[in-house]
């Protein structure tokens, strides 16, 4: 995946020109020894993960700790076994606006949280609210 | 397949084959779609009241299986993207079947999931009938939850008489449609003679989060007199009823006309619960479809093998990267669901 031939474009010619896609097999198994060396890593980091959840913490250290291996987590699978690591240009451009979007949408969420007003009785009705 | 282009190749401009390029683009619209889930759960979380978002409701053990489950699966579907580009034929039909396998497994056990889930039920107890029952559910070693926004006391367990529940159930539906103060008044007569026993929960042991139990506030009686009262949980007798598998859970009593709402742990029963089949239904149709694709290259690929293996190769991988975002989502979901 790392050695995808990219010369720049000659001149005149058509920019959907055929590239050819080349990888040795000594790259093909590097890259699995690899992925089964992150695996291991996923493996170990769940076990963690459990391990954490025993350790008296506070909630929000709960919380703290779990999201950050999580997170690790999914950088290694992402990073590794998505190959992102050697992607072409044109992913990283298309999943930084991802990022950016789905950051937006969290935002918006976090704005209608806070903008909807906390209602003094329970929406689904109080036992004493009646008719 | 000679008119789509670039299945092996590489367009100059992109660097990619297309369907590298199609599926990074689903990925990304995969990412929206669960991100809204993953706002959402932040915040329904944010806006509970304090002390009230259920934790412990969910058994680690199954999940934790399961996290490993998706984990060896992905695993597995690089060892047969790998075989592919290597040529090694065979080596990709074993892969690809133990992740097929995988699949299967991790459905298995989130359908045992669901299924302990839709048998266990909760009610919410009026606050002003709560004092009648604070020294049965001391005594149980009840888990209670106090809901400020409602004024009740929440308690969860195992149903011990389903016919009872069918009856009350027909009650609420009355009352749902009629809400008017004479026809309230008639069925919470009606209603007080019928009880709902429940093998109750204790309360979970989560580390650095102490339980703080809101009756003992309300009582402070005697133990000894409290113990009597309580009935064990026959196991026997609950054979053919709703609630089995609940051995050994003290049983309490509650009138129908002193609780305000109850119901079984779907989506319907909390905040949580909705959120929770939400995602991980969600999740298990993604499941679904993955197996459904990568099974389709495993069964109906060898023909596109022998005349472009090449191609074949590429197709298991943008399959595969469908499959690694599977397993991505379940890395949040598991802890996020199952551990905080």
């Amino acid at each position: 995946m790392s050695s995808h031939a990219h010369e720049p474009m000659p001149a005149g010619a058509e920019p959907t020109d055929e590239v050819e896609i080349h990888e040795s097999r000594e790259e093909i198994i590097a890259n699995r020894k690899k992925c089964m060396r992150v695996f291991y890593l996923l493996l170990v980091a769940t076990v963690l993960t459990v391990a954490a959840s025993w350790i008296p913490f506070n909630m929000t250290g709960h919380i703290i700790v779990a999201l950050a291996i999580a997170a690790a987590k999914a950088v290694l699978v992402v990073l590794f076994f998505m190959h992102f690591l050697h992607e072409r240009l044109t992913i990283y451009q298309f999943m930084a606006l991802t990022m950016v979007f789905a950051a937006v949408l969290f935002v918006l969420t976090y704005m209608a949280w806070v903008d909807h007003p906390v209602l003094p009785f329970d929406v689904y009705g109080s036992p004493e609210a009646g008719p | 397949m000679e008119g789509i282009p670039y299945t092996v190749s590489a367009r100059r401009d992109t660097g990619l084959y297309n369907a590298k390029l199609g599926v990074w683009l689903f990925l990304a619209s995969e990412v929206m779609l669960f991100g809204g889930l993953f706002s959402a759960y932040v915040f329904l979380r944010l806006g509970a009241p304090e002390g009230t978002w259920p934790l412990g409701k969910l058994d680690w053990v199954p999940g934790f299986i399961n996290t490993g489950v998706l984990i060896f699966s992905s695993i597995t579907v690089i060892l047969a993207w790998t075989a592919l580009k290597l040529r090694e034929w065979k080596k990709f039909q074993m892969w690809m079947g133990i992740t097929l396998v995988c699949a299967v497994g991790f459905m298995c056990i989130k359908a045992y999931e669901y299924n302990k889930k839709f048998n266990h039920y909760g009610l919410f107890i009026k606050e002003t009938a709560i004092e009648k029952y604070a020294p049965e559910l001391l005594a149980a070693h009840a888990h209670v939850v106090y809901h400020p926004n409602s004024r009740t006391y929440e308690i969860t367990g195992h149903v011990k008489n389903g016919a009872v529940l069918q009856e009350i159930t027909a009650l609420n539906e009355l009352i749902d449609q009629e809400p008017t103060a004479e026809l309230r008044e008639k069925y919470t007569q009606q209603l007080d003679g019928l009880k709902i026993k429940l093998a109750v929960d204790e309360p979970p042991n989560i580390p650095g989060h102490p339980h703080e139990n809101p009756l003992e506030e309300l009582q402070a009686q005697e133990k000894a007199e409290i113990e009597r009262n309580v009935e064990r949980y026959d196991i026997e007798e609950a054979r053919g009823s709703v609630a089995t598998g609940h051995d050994d859970h003290p049983v309490v009593a509650i009138s129908q006309g002193d609780i305000w709402r109850s119901g079984y742990f779907f989506p319907s029963y909390n905040s949580f619960f909705a959120i929770y089949y939400t995602m991980t239904g969600l999740h298990a149709l993604h499941v679904i479809g993955g197996s459904i694709v990568l099974g389709y290259f495993l069964f109906f690929g060898a023909k596109l093998y022998r005349q472009n293996p090449e191609h074949q190769a590429n197709r298991v991988e943008v399959g595969g990267l469908f499959w690694h975002l599977v397993d991505l989502v379940w890395i949040f979901l598991f802890p996020i669901l199952y551990l905080l």
